[in-house]
């Protein structure tokens, strides 16, 4: 029902995707609420990217039900999933390699017909260090910059709700670092985020909630503590070796 | 500092074709003008063909099936229904731009080499029908004696000069047109965005099929202009015109010029033009293969062409830098293909 709904922004329910004979997302559900962080853990393969994709339109589901401010929005075209105010960033990062930094921004605004994206543009340039960039041709950035500009983008269109694929991988700590602050302080300024993420110091300090996803199906859900304290969360992360905590 | 590069581009381009149009005043020939009339219609279609291909990264290689199609419009209204040239150029776009998007959207669902395919039978078809359509097309043989652009001079060089003047004009604001949407325009940034990676360009919110429609329909248009301009230039329409050979010199002299750029097919295909009929002397056949020898060199050392000259070192760095990120992280992301479009 959407008005009892109210505070939650996402809500999915049996959420489900096979590819083949694997089960990639297997009757997935849980909320979202607004203004909270959302950590999804879970060892690699357990349907996590799988879910960000149904989530977005970029698969379509094959069972389950997607509402973002209690309007439903499984099956909707991406673009249109992007223009209701979702942001994502993917598991490699995404950016249009062959055009320039500020090119960039100005595709991202374009696409969501945004005019008052500049100034927070070039905030978030100057918070990330990538100020002195912005006219050089963004495949010439390192992996930690490209994660960088990849959240510039769409952070400065200030989405509703922000999903992030492993936004860690790959970085250096300076940048992993940046990352976690920025993260934090939208979530002090009551911003929503769903978060991929296998650095446990970070799901653990900065997430509201965390979801366990196992073999596609979601294990466990709940308070960091708990969590941590979980018999099943630590058998399906220690068991596949995923001690990457 | 960004305006003043928009400023020089267009600078340069007024400085390009106030050239091009006082030039051949220095030594004036029916023939040269001739020359100069194809090489302005060439670079036209190279552009238009450059709208979709270079910016929007969708390969079409079935442009010649547009530009057929616009020459057979504005010769086939001028002789069966004695229209006006200036509306049968028109018209001529207008079909193209609609037979564009009739290509186009097939063509939502294919990449790659199954959309060159498709276009590429698109332009056989074209061909065909042509060929074997012989009351109105004039079949194998094609149309003459359509005329020409009224009010021209009678006076043979005075009138190739006009005539040079009106289809530069014409293929000048067309090109400048094409280079405004692209680089001035949410559709030009929508372009490169979809060139670069649709499901990205998705994921901030750009409806990605309109805009490949757009450029479609554009392009074809553009291609089709392109086409009754040489009908009307020429004053013979053949079928010879949908072959792929066309096809394959508008992709060749794009590759030269360097895509995604506009400025740089057009120009490329006036040189590579003037330059094939000037090795005419040496032969018929050794012309085109010259023709395609500096095609062949372009691609493998210059593959940004004409127009990526002046940044040759920036693209070396970025290529490399393009090797190294893809490692990261592809093992998971390679699986994950477009499923919904
Ligand atoms: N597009 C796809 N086609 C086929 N199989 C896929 C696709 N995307 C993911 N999978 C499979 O689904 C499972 C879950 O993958 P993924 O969602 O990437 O896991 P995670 O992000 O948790 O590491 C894996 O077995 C993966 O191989
Ligand atoms: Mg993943």
């Amino acid at each position: 029902m959407p008005a009892e709904a109210s505070s939650a922004v996402l809500a999915v329910e049996g959420l489900s995707k096979r590819f083949g004979g694997v089960v990639a997302v297997d009757d997935c559900s849980f909320e979202i609420e607004r203004g909270s962080v959302v950590g999804i853990i879970g060892p690699n393969g357990s349907g996590k990217s799988t879910l960000f994709n149904l989530l977005t339109s970029v698969l379509r589901p094959d069972a389950g039900v997607v509402r973002y401010r209690g309007e439903r929005i499984e099956g909707l075209p991406l673009y249109q999933i992007a223009r209701q105010g979702i942001g994502r960033t993917y598991q490699s990062v995404k950016i249009f390699r062959d055009l320039s930094v500020w090119m960039n921004l100005e595709i991202a605004a374009m696409g969501r017909g945004r005019s008052d994206w500049e100034v927070p543009a070039r905030q978030w340039l100057e918070r990330f260090g990538l100020t002195h960039l912005v006219n050089d041709t963004s495949d010439t950035l390192s992996i930690g910059q490209q994660r960088l500009l990849e959240l510039a983008m769409n952070l400065a269109m200030s989405p509703d709700l922000l999903l992030l694929d492993e936004p860690l991988a790959g970085v250096n700590p300076v940048v992993r670092d940046t990352i976690a602050d920025a993260v934090a302080a939208l979530r002090r300024e009551g911003k929503t985020f769903l978060i991929i993420e296998h650095h446990m110091n970070f799901v653990m300090r900065l997430c509201d909630k965390i979801v366990v996803m196992d073999h596609g199906e979601k294990i466990a859900e709940g308070v960091p503590e708990a969590i941590r304290r979980d018999e099943r969360v630590i058998n399906a992360l220690l068991g596949k070796g995923t001690t990457r905590a | 500092m960004i305006v003043s590069r928009v400023m020089r581009r267009w600078l340069w381009f007024s400085g390009a074709v106030a050239t091009a149009a006082a030039a051949p005043f220095v030594a004036p020939h029916p023939f040269l003008f001739n020359l100069l009339i194809q090489a302005a219609v060439w670079a036209l279609l190279t552009a238009s063909w450059d709208l979709l291909s270079g910016y929007t990264g969708q390969i079409s290689f079935g442009h010649s099936g547009f530009f057929a199609i616009g020459a057979y419009t504005a010769a086939g209204l001028a002789f069966h229904l004695h229209v006006s040239p200036w509306f049968g150029l028109v018209a001529g776009a207008a079909l193209c731009s609609l037979v564009g998007l009739c290509v186009g959207f097939p063509a939502l669902r294919l990449r790659g080499h199954y959309l060159a395919l498709v276009t590429l039978g698109f332009a056989e078809i074209i061909r065909l029908v042509a060929q074997n359509w012989i009351s109105v097309t004039g079949g194998p043989f094609g149309m003459h004696d359509f005329g020409t652009l009224p009010g021209l001079p009678a006076a043979p060089l005075a009138h190739s000069e006009v005539l040079y003047l009106v289809v530069l004009a014409i293929a000048a604001a067309a090109i400048a047109l094409a280079l405004f949407v692209c680089e001035h325009t949410n559709a030009g940034k929508a372009f490169r965005a979809i060139r670069e990676d649709q499901v990205l360009a998705e994921s901030h919110g750009i409806n990605i099929k309109i805009y490949k429609l757009y450029a479609f329909s554009l392009s074809a248009a553009l291609a089709g202009l392109a086409g009754g301009l040489y009908a009307f230039s020429i004053g013979l329409v053949d079928p010879n015109l949908a072959s792929p050979l066309t096809s394959a010199m508008i992709l060749g002299m794009a590759v030269f010029g360097g895509l995604g750029t506009i400025w740089g097919p057009a120009l490329g295909a006036v040189l590579l033009f003037m330059m094939s009929e000037g090795l005419r002397f040496i032969g018929v056949v050794y012309n085109l293969i010259a023709f395609g020898a500096v095609i062949m060199v372009f691609v493998i050392f210059v593959p940004r062409g004409i127009a990526g000259l002046k940044l040759g070192r920036r693209t070396r760095i970025s290529r490399r830098d393009a090797t190294q990120s893809k490692q990261v992280g592809a093992a998971s992301d390679s699986v994950q293909q477009r499923e919904v479009t």
